[in-house]
């Protein structure tokens, strides 16, 4: 089949009518499984009339709906686009630029085997899924396709359920020994542990005890409920330092498991630059080497703590564009630690000379601010109000810990409000935020894949915007509550970056 | 970079107006409005059956609350169509395709034409009676940032998708 006329409509195989009724029968069972279980528990003597119907008339509809998919499921090429009509009651007609196509994937299963296809996966970027499936296509078009649409290759098609992709991108690297450009040594990594945010790791880990316990309580609830009875007249005898031990115990806990987890998780780990990859492995027991060609790399991120400031390190996070299933998992890479002379070659590496102009930073409206915490207070006021309305619980043990949290929220709210600030220059967006710690992001405003203004009613009345942009990494940046007018020339002027630009993106 | 060293001044760049802004179909409204109602009548129904053969004594007052509460969303639905409808709109710029809807939320979404992955054009039953249509921009900032616009004649969103095929063609 060397030559197909692509410019004519086409159908897949028609053997592949059985995929498709086959997948109508899937999609039955899924949506429509406690009606079979029903079926299955319902005794009565108009049992076996009932299975009877229900198998002609499930057995009708999946061959009517099988035929119809596969029938109005027709695929061509049309100028520079694949173009896929499918559907008969709900149309849908969707069409793909060849050039933006990153990936064709071949994959087959056992029974795609027997009879003789394979599933096409035409993927571009961006969504989780692959935007074209064609499930019941000859083996010979399949190579036809690769051919035309095909940057990648598919390997041969042998063992069972093979699901094998090599992307260009591929995540073979040459290794070569350059000088790693960051190095991270067991004191480093126990050094990255112990400024972990344990507050969040607390937090972890009292949601997994309580959710062990909420599970604990469903397989033994009489018990559970005697035992939580004894518990409540505890707790009332419980004193204060009980109490502080116990989460001190719980905090320790928190702490240096998150050191032998970094180290676990990070030992050995180097970053080095090769011919415009970075190249960076780590792990103890898990090995893992990723390789971020550079310019995918949409958007990164520093991150720090007060501790991290003091042990002179932040937090770096690689954030890439990624198709093909294998990337997405690394769609996001983090660096545990990374000083400032390195983060200054990285900076130098990714958005070339370091001296750029930026406009003076602007903030974020104080109405954010009040916002923010007026939507947390709502959040707690029912609770302070079922407090103060019920007797019992009017006692300075429960209504002080909800002072105390919407005080320490609040504050947060302010840092938040305080350290959220943005900055443009020629063509890098640079966004600073945090509430103890600092967090600043850094990405080429033409790497920009979609642009939001958002403004409800009030913020509209005191001329405030929301900006949002979407990246392919996956990220969205918000820029909450700035003017209206900075916001519009903001959006304006990174929609002039985004569309005047020809570079790659990916 | 060619363009690094021009100079562009703010104001200069092309800003988007309100009055720019085409409406929907006049007929997506009632679309609307009758999806919506469907949706409010198939409830109201299960609930009239389930109280039917539910034994539940006493669940009178209950239910009455009920269904009081499903008519005001139902009527909270209508007006949200209502007064919703006049600040959805979208334009087609040379190079973007702009989207506006939501009347306490507003939003206004840009996809630039070369950030788009792929296009679709989606015709449910429903859309095919009143001879409308769905076009939906796909682009690779994950899915909450892609466009749906619905309500436009299937020609016209046939025309945009053939422009902006156009587009992404020239951007290479």
């Amino acid at each position: 089949m060397g030559n197909i006329d692509w410019s004519k409509e086409q159908r897949q195989a028609p053997i592949g009518l059985l995929l498709f009724a086959a997948q109508t029968f899937r999609n039955i069972l899924k949506g429509a499984w406690p009606i079979f279980l029903l079926f299955i528990i319902k005794d009565g003597d108009s049992r076996n009339e009932l299975y009877f119907w229900a198998i002609i008339l499930g057995t009708a509809f999946i061959l009517i709906n099988g035929s119809l998919s596969y029938w109005y499921f027709r695929f061509n090429i049309e100028g520079d686009e694949f173009v896929v009509r499918k559907g008969y009651l709900k149309k849908i007609k969707l069409a793909v630029a060849i050039d933006r196509i990153q990936t064709v994937n071949i994959k087959q299963s056992i029974f795609q085997r027997i009879i003789g296809v394979v599933t096409v996966e035409i993927d571009t970027a961006g969504a989780k899924e692959a935007e074209i499936k064609l499930i019941a296509i000859k083996k010979e078009l399949a190579s036809e396709f690769e051919k035309r649409f095909g940057r990648t290759v598919a390997a041969s098609i042998d063992t069972n359920d093979i699901e094998t992709s090599v992307s260009n991108d591929a995540q073979n690297v040459a290794s070569q020994s350059n000088n790693p450009l960051i190095e991270l040594s067991v004191e480093d990594l126990v050094k990255v542990g112990v400024s972990q945010n344990h507050l969040k790791n607390l937090l972890v880990v009292i949601a997994f005890v309580y959710s062990f316990y909420y599970q604990l309580g469903q397989t033994f609830q009489n018990q559970i409920e005697e035992y939580a009875e004894k518990g409540m007249q505890n707790i009332e005898k419980l004193e204060i330092t009980t109490l502080v031990m116990f989460i001190i115990v719980i905090f320790a806990f928190a702490f240096i498991a998150s050191i032998i987890k970094m180290v676990v998780k990070y030992y050995g780990l180097t970053m080095q630059y090769s011919s415009g990859n970075y190249v960076i492995s780590y792990g103890l027991i898990n090995t893992k080497k990723v390789n971020i060609p550079i310019h995918k790399i949409q958007l990164i991120i520093y991150e720090d703590n007060p501790i991290k400031k003091l042990l002179g390190f932040k937090n770096l996070s690689l954030n890439q564009a990624s198709s093909n299933e294998n990337v997405k998992k690394d769609q996001k890479i983090i660096i545990p630690a990374c000083n400032s002379k390195q983060q200054e070659i990285i900076e130098k590496e990714l958005f070339g000379s370091a001296d750029q102009i930026y406009s003076p930073p602007i903030k974020s409206h104080p109405f954010y601010f009040i916002k923010s915490f007026l939507f947390f207070s709502a959040i707690l006021a029912p609770l302070l109000g079922v407090i103060i309305y019920n007797d019992k619980l009017q006692d300075l043990r429960f209504v002080l810990p909800i002072l105390i949290i919407e005080i320490i929220v609040g504050f947060l709210l302010f840092l938040d409000y305080k350290k959220r600030n943005f900055r443009i220059s020629q063509c890098i967006i640079e966004i600073n935020k945090g509430q103890i710690g600092n967090t600043y992001k850094r990405m080429y405003m033409y790497k920009v894949q979609s642009v939001s203004i958002k403004q409800s009613v009030f913020m509209k009345r005191r001329n405030l915007a929301t900006i949002v942009l979407y990246t392919a990494a996956g990220n969205r940046i918000t820029i909450p509550y700035i003017e209206s007018e900075v916001a519009y020339n903001t959006a304006n002027y990174i929609l002039f970056k985004i569309e005047s630009s020809i570079d790659a993106w990916m | 970079m060619q363009f690094e060293n021009q100079n562009i001044p703010i104001d200069e760049l092309p800003i988007i107006k309100e009055e720019d802004f085409s409406p929907l179909e006049a007929n997506f409204k009632t679309f609307l409005f009758i999806r919506n109602s469907i949706f409010f009548i198939v409830l109201l129904i299960g609930v009239l059956l389930f109280q039917y053969f539910s034994k539940i004594p006493d669940s009178q007052w209950g239910f009455t609350v009920l269904y009081i509460v499903i008519i005001v969303f139902w009527i909270i639905s209508m007006a949200v169509v209502y007064i919703g409808f006049k600040y959805k709109g979208y334009i087609l710029r040379k190079h973007d395709v702009v989207y506006k809807s939501g009347f306490i939320f507003q939003q206004k979404t840009i996809i630039p034409k070369n950030r788009i992955q792929h296009i679709e054009i989606r015709q449910g039953i429903m859309l095919r009676m009143f001879g409308l249509s769905k076009l939906v921009l796909y682009t690779a900032g994950g899915s909450t940032s892609d466009l749906s616009i619905s309500g436009l004649k299937p020609d016209i969103s046939n025309a945009m998708k053939e422009e902006i095929s156009r587009k992404i063609a020239d951007n290479g």
